[in-house]
């Protein structure tokens, strides 16, 4: 507004300075001057509100206190233009008579006791400290200093002069209350801004700026007692005035202060006035009032940082703010004519007093505010409006503010683009994880966390539908992060030029139609086959055959082959990832077409612990979790054989996802693979240890050992058996129904979200009915009891080899090979039964049989327990499982003798 | 590296079945006649190595050995268009091609000679294999090859190659002498049976008697064939590998699927039972096929290709094959129905279930059923098939019928003990099978108390124990 109003006065013309000129130093933050005043032999610098006007007064340096000559620093005599960037003394002139050392005194800086800079005025050497560079406050250089521009006064030590913190208690008239200090460099802060004023004459228009509307009064100051003039040269000056504060300016009678809610325009009602004039001018307050907050708020928020929507809605402002200023053109035009009358302005000023209370009310309501709050302050008001007019203008001016904001979620949910320069969409862009990690690792964290809503940003227009926002710029973005070069489909019945409206139902649709859009088309990537999509389905169930072991036949070649009873330290990884890819390429998986994505490695964490914290960290921060899990508890090694720390205890897959397909195998959800695969394979581990001992037990087939081993054969039935049918009840009806049911459901999925949803789901389902996740008891009784038959299969491995290391003695010359069978099968047999004798098998057989009825029972009794609890099917399916023929439950049961140690 | 398994197919019965086993098999993985890979399966996750060995890309052989004592047969399959697809140099059949005339003690010897040409084929074709998990023999236990060659090879293979598994196909004979064409076939089942007892780790018990009532009753054939019954043979065998071929969770390997079914080493006889029954994929009336159909006919007797009642006697461990289209998530809810329907009766001295398999079906048969199973059981009642071969066995040895022919063998020259040692060998096991049926079939407190002595049968059968 400033400019339009303004340039129509006279002497508006930039004003050159030539060194030499007497000045004024003003602040543009207040409306003062850098004054010296003089007392008890020395100056003291302040702020003040004395004009440097030259009163003639007798000692110009006392009697005009904020009066400076400017001279060139190096060359006093210099009297040239002032350039921007000049380095420039000010200076008081003490007395022209005097020589030239004692004539000037100079706004210097000194430094006081406690090491900071003061400033004062003084008679002394030409110095550094009295040398003050002219820095563009907005940074322009070079060009001829004009008496408009905003400065920086900077000095010796690169500080700049500020107005400093209130000074005292006392205000005396002619002081601000503020000191003048040195410190500070940006140009921003209107306490560092300065202008250079000549001194002696009136100030311009464009001197006063739109900062403070300072405007000499009108001639008729002058002019004494109004009540003497009539009552139409009283209303013709009174209007003229009146007109003057219409267009932001300060009259003779009516006087603007400026407070810290924007200017407040008063009327001083002269003496002998006409009352009913002034009662009318009065009421006229109100709108001067708001018409200059608006305008103040145009200025202000229409600066670049206040971002799009401010822009627009300035814009908006402006358009109204114009059409007004030619209304009081118009209304001075018919006033110099003489047409105007008080009532008549009155009466031509109403609509506009409602349109500026509106303005006035929606600007102090969003100032300060940008982006969506802006949206957000202006339906505020009008939903607290109940006039029409006021509410179609607040939706003019809504739809001109919310036009940037439509336009970048426009460009979001249709291409997956985010321009926001001004940080003003509620979307926001986390770049905290660089690109690097985008592509490569694994990106859950991603996908959660680099794209989030700042909920105060949220227009209310579009609350309803700020998730589906989110999600269809997210969804687009990624696919077009995957495939940048790929076309999509137009949503149906075409992009929607989105418009800010009443009813929000208008863009509800198409926000809901874009975003169907995306979600369809992110999924079609993932879920198609390669090579135009990522085929998800056919990678779950290539994870499924290696993580859960559902086509096991690589499996058993690997534990083959890989020796993993040693201390996980010993185990090289790349001999492992060796053999893995030996035992594949020789197993069914051979043509999977995904078997390149699975590495060997090696947890230095326990199962039972990841799981723990699984359960524990469900709530947590899962990336936390899974980083202190993979971190490491330190574990002790070398339990011996396959104890704790050997490698069949740490073996995992790895799983290597690129980028997209990184979103939905996270580190937290292959941990839970992977805590399964180690759980599986412990237990098939286990399984094949008893199969081994079995074999060994074959070997006995043929001896004539009657029922004496019958209590080993029975043992490790019992084991055997335990171990199958837990692995059963885990592959058969756990891990294969849940995923079954998993992969039938992806179907049903919609979103990539949902997949995910769906996902965790199925595999938390799976680790709780595997019961990893389920009871902590459940874990621990199913692991003690894993590890006694591990512990028994070991020994009585250890038992046949004894048996078998023996070299048969008798000669075996001259016999044929029925006899020699003959008597390898009785020296077998006689040495078997000579072991058996031995009181310390019978007792440790019995001692294992024993621990394993206690801790069998002891887990049985704990699923018991649950179930009674809380009725889980899936427990109920375990114990039938594990006493299918209800012999536990009858024999265990039946007395106590079961489990007293056996005599002797 | 594939768990190989070698199979050995011993005189007529064994080749026959054999043939159509590898027919099957075949068909299942997409290999032509002539052993070359078809087209359409090339890019199948199946395991063909277990039971076949590439001689290059797509040509695939058997790993099988084809032995007679007689061309007859062997020559029928070199000359049929499966000719090219064994190995030539895997074909044995004696030299003097005259057969073993239904003598066990004829086959046993002579096998004992050739002993040397047969191992080395047996060795070589052990050599050429990874990590060999075992042997399988397919025989007859009647006649005079499959059972006397037969036994001499299982006690070989325990000779030569301890640690490796033996498993057999036998088929057991007829029970009623008139449909019998072999007078003497209770000598040779008993013979047989001790070494399948001693020397077998498994043996999948393939009756006659309730093969031809299944032909006869369930398939309303009023003559079967051996072609006929051959086939029914086949379609047990293919699918009680089919967890070797189409690897699911578990029983991958052979090793890890017996030994939850033979919890005590002598007890390894198992029945089999089948659903659905058909021949020449003849269409079946079988409706609608749930997991707990296929499980609940599989525990029928009328289904079990053993003629003996399970009505008696208790299941020592039981593991379904449940091939084809099923919903997984209803395994638990039929084992639940099962039992507490108590359709099964399990042993009381150890815990005993119904271990369920789910496995795919080859893509390339046309299959006439969704779904189909196959049982593979341990159960007590199999001791009645052991009594009456000893029964009929006594019938003819109190008369001391029919053993010139035994005694012209060196193993009968000096005397007959042998065939009372079987007797006694047989004996122990049906008693064995039915101690488990009680409830202390596991001696606990016996340990260590118990004096070291050979038990009876067995010191009293050898004459040459001192």
């Amino acid at each position: 507004m400033a400019g339009q109003s303004l340039d129509s006065y006279p002497g508006s013309q930039p004003t050159l300075l030539h060194y030499g000129s007497r000045i004024g130093v003003r602040s543009c933050a207040e409306q003062r001057y850098i004054a010296a005043f003089w007392g008890e032999g020395d100056f003291s610098v302040e702020v003040s509100g004395f004009h440097p006007l030259r009163q003639d007064a007798a000692d110009p340096a006392t009697e005009c206190p904020s009066e400076w000559l400017l001279l060139q620093f190096h060359s006093h005599k210099h009297r040239g233009l002032v350039h921007l960037g000049d380095q420039v003394c000010f200076v008081r002139e003490l007395g022209e008579k005097r020589s030239s050392k004692e004539r000037y005194a100079y706004l210097a800086l000194e430094p006081t006791a406690d090491g900071t800079m003061d400033l004062v005025v003084e008679r002394r050497e030409v110095s550094d400290s009295c040398c003050w560079t002219l820095l563009h406050a907005d940074g322009d250089v070079g060009s001829p200093l004009q008496s408009h521009m905003p400065l920086l006064i900077r000095g010796k030590y690169n500080d700049c002069l500020a107005l400093g913190s209130n000074l005292r208690g006392v205000s005396p008239a002619r002081a601000s209350g503020r000191h003048l200090i040195c410190k500070g460099r940006d140009g921003r802060v209107p306490d560092l801004r300065f202008r250079i004023v000549k001194a002696g004459i009136p100030l311009d228009a464009r001197e006063t700026g739109a900062e403070h509307m300072e405007y000499p009064a009108p001639a008729i100051l002058a002019d004494g007692d109004l009540g003497q003039k009539s009552l139409a040269a009283q209303e013709h000056m009174l209007l003229d005035d009146l007109l003057f504060c219409l267009q932001g300016v300060e009259g003779a009678y009516i006087h603007k202060t400026d407070t810290a809610e924007g200017a407040r325009f008063t009327i001083e009602i002269p003496a002998g006035a006409d009352a009913s004039t002034a009662q009318f001018l009065q009421q006229m307050m109100p709108l001067c009032d708001h018409h200059a907050f608006v305008e103040m708020f145009v200025e202000q928020q229409s600066r670049h940082e206040y971002g799009a929507v401010n822009h627009a809605l300035c814009s908006a402002l402006g358009e109204l703010l114009r059409e007004f200023a030619m209304k009081v053109s118009y209304l001075e035009q018919s006033l110099q004519n003489g047409e105007l009358s008080l009532a008549e302005l009155w009466y031509r000023s109403q609509p506009s007093m409602d349109t500026f209370a509106l303005l006035y009310r929606v600007t102090s309501h969003v100032q300060g505010l940008k982006g969506g709050a802006v949206l957000n302050g202006i339906e505020e008001v009008m939903m607290k409006t109940g006039l029409t007019s006021a509410q179609s203008l607040c939706e003019f001016l809504l739809q001109k503010a919310s036009r940037p904001y439509f336009d970048m979620m426009s460009l979001w949910v249709y291409e997956g683009r985010l321009e926001d320069p001004y940080n003003e969409f509620f979307v926001s862009e986390n770049f905290r994880r660089d690109e690097q990690t985008k592509r490569t690792g694994p990106a859950a964290d991603f996908w959660q966390k680099h794209f989030t809503i700042d909920e105060r940003a949220v227009p209310q227009f579009l609350a309803s539908s700020r998730e589906r926002i989110l999600h269809a710029g997210k969804y687009l973005h990624v696919f077009f992060s995957a495939s940048p070069s790929a076309s999509l489909p137009e949503p149906l019945g075409g992009r929607v030029p989105f418009q800010y409206s009443r009813k929000r139902r208008d863009y509800a649709e198409a926000i809901d139609s874009a975003y169907r859009r995306s979600a369809t088309a992110l999924l079609n990537l993932f879920m198609r086959p390669q090579p135009e999509g990522l085929d998800l389905p056919g990678r779950l169930k290539s994870l499924r055959s290696f993580f859960f072991l559902s086509k096991a036949d690589w499996f058993g070649h690997f534990l083959d082959t890989a020796d993993l009873e040693r201390p996980a330290e010993e185990v090289p990884l790349a001999r492992l990832d060796g053999l893995l890819d030996l035992a594949v390429r020789a197993s069914s998986m051979a043509a999977d077409p995904f078997r390149e994505d699975i590495s060997c490695g090696l947890h230095s964490f326990r199962v039972e612990d990841a799981c723990h914290r699984m359960v524990k960290g469900s709530h947590e921060e899962d990336k936390e979790d899974a980083a202190s899990v993979a971190s490491g508890i330190s574990t002790v090694a070398g339990l011996g054989l396959a104890g704790e720390g050997s490698g069949v205890r740490s073996l995992t897959l790895k799983y290597r996802t690129a980028w997209p397909l990184s979103i939905l195998f996270s580190k937290t959800i292959l941990l839970k693979y992977q805590v399964i695969f180690r759980h599986l394979l412990y237990c098939r581990y286990v399984e094949r240890k008893l199969v081994e001992v079995w074999v060994d037990h074959q070997y006995t087939k043929e001896l004539g050992l009657d029922s004496s081993f019958s209590p080993y054969y029975s043992l490790r039935q019992r084991m055997l058996h335990f171990c199958r049918d837990y692995i059963y009840y885990a592959t058969v009806e756990v891990l294969e129904p849940q995923s079954h049911e998993f992969l039938a459901s992806l179907s049903g999925a919609e979103t990539i979200d949902d997949v995910l949803y769906r996902h965790e789901q199925f595999l938390e389902g799976c680790l709780r009915e595997v019961l990893l996740t389920e009871h902590d008891n459940l874990y621990r009784h199913l692991s003690k009891v894993l590890q006694t038959c591990l512990t028994f299969a070991h020994n009585l491995r250890r038992f046949s080899h004894s048996i078998a290391g023996e070299p048969i003695e008798e000669p075996e010359d001259g016999k044929t090979p029925a006899e020699r069978r003959l008597t390898r099968v009785r020296h077998s047999t006689q040495k078997y039964l000579a072991l058996l004798s031995q009181r310390h098998y019978s007792k440790m057989m019995a001692k294992w049989k024993t621990i394993f009825e206690s801790q069998l029972q002891a887990f049985l009794r704990q699923i018991q327990q649950e179930t009674k609890a809380r009725y889980e099917h899936f427990l109920k399916n375990l114990a039938t499982r594990l006493d299918y023929n209800e012999y536990y439950s009858t024999v265990l049961s039946s007395g106590p003798e079961i489990f007293a140690p056996p005599e002797r | 590296m594939p768990r190989e398994i070698i199979t050995l197919q011993v005189g007529q019965c064994g080749n026959q079945i054999g043939a159509e086993f590898w027919k099957l098999l075949c068909a299942e993985h997409g290999i032509s006649q002539r052993g070359i890979l078809e087209d359409f399966a090339t890019a199948g996750d199946d395991r063909k190595d277990v039971f076949f060995y590439q001689a290059d890309d797509e040509h695939y052989i058997p790993r099988a050995l084809l032995l007679d004592m007689e061309p007859r047969v062997i020559n029928v399959i070199q000359t049929s268009e499966y000719a090219e697809l064994y190995n030539p140099e895997n074909v044995f059949i004696s030299k003097d091609g005259g057969g073993a005339g239904n003598n066990w003690a004829k086959g046993y010897s002579q096998a004992e000679k050739v002993q040397e040409e047969v191992f080395d084929m047996v060795d070589r074709e052990a050599d050429g294999s990874d990590s060999l998990e075992g042997f399988v023999l397919i025989h007859s236990i009647a006649g005079g090859t499959g059972s006397g060659m037969g036994s001499f090879l299982l006690e070989a293979i325990n000779d030569r190659y301890p640690k490796k598994l033996v498993q057999t196909y036998s088929v057991f004979p007829l029970l009623s002498s008139e449909t019998s064409d072999v007078v003497v076939q209770p000598y040779n089942s008993v013979l047989t049976l001790k070494r399948l007892a001693l020397n077998a780790d498994c043996v999948v018990v393939l009756d006659n008697t309730a093969l031809n009532r299944i032909a006869m009753d369930r398939l309303k054939l009023n003559n079967p064939t051996f072609a006929q019954i051959n086939s029914l043979v086949s379609t047990v065998m293919a699918a009680s590998t089919t967890t070797l071929r189409y690897p699911s969770y578990m029983n991958n390997d052979l090793i890890g699927m017996l030994a939850s079914l033979i919890p005590t080493p002598k007890c390894h006889f198992l029945m089999t039972g089948y659903t659905p029954l058909t021949i020449d994929r003849q269409t079946s009336t079988v409706r609608k096929t749930t997991v707990l159909d296929v499980m609940r006919r599989l525990l029928h007797t009328k289904n079990i290709m053993v003629s003996c009642s399970t009505r008696r006697g208790v299941y020592i461990s039981i593991l379904n094959i449940i091939q084809g289209d099923v919903d997984p998530t209803q395994v638990h809810k039929s084992l639940q129905r099962i039992r507490e329907r108590k359709l099964a009766k399990f042993i009381r001295w150890g815990p005993a279930s119904i271990q369920v398999a789910l496995s795919r079906q080859s893509p390339y048969l046309q299959q006439a059923h969704k779904v189909n199973g196959l049982m593979l059981a341990n159960h007590t009642a199999i001791c009645q098939l052991f009594d009456r071969c000893v029964k009929q066995y006594e019938k003819l040895r109190s008369r001391n019928a029919f053993l010139e022919n035994y005694r012209q063998e060196p193993l009968f020259a000096e005397s007959l003990d042998e065939f009372d040692h079987a007797k006694e060998v047989v004996v122990s096991l049906s008693d064995e099978y039915k101690a488990a049926e009680g409830e202390d079939y596991i001696k606990w407190g016996l340990m260590g108390d118990q004096d070291i002595n050979l038990p009876p049968s067995y010191a009293a059968a050898d004459p040459r124990m001192p």
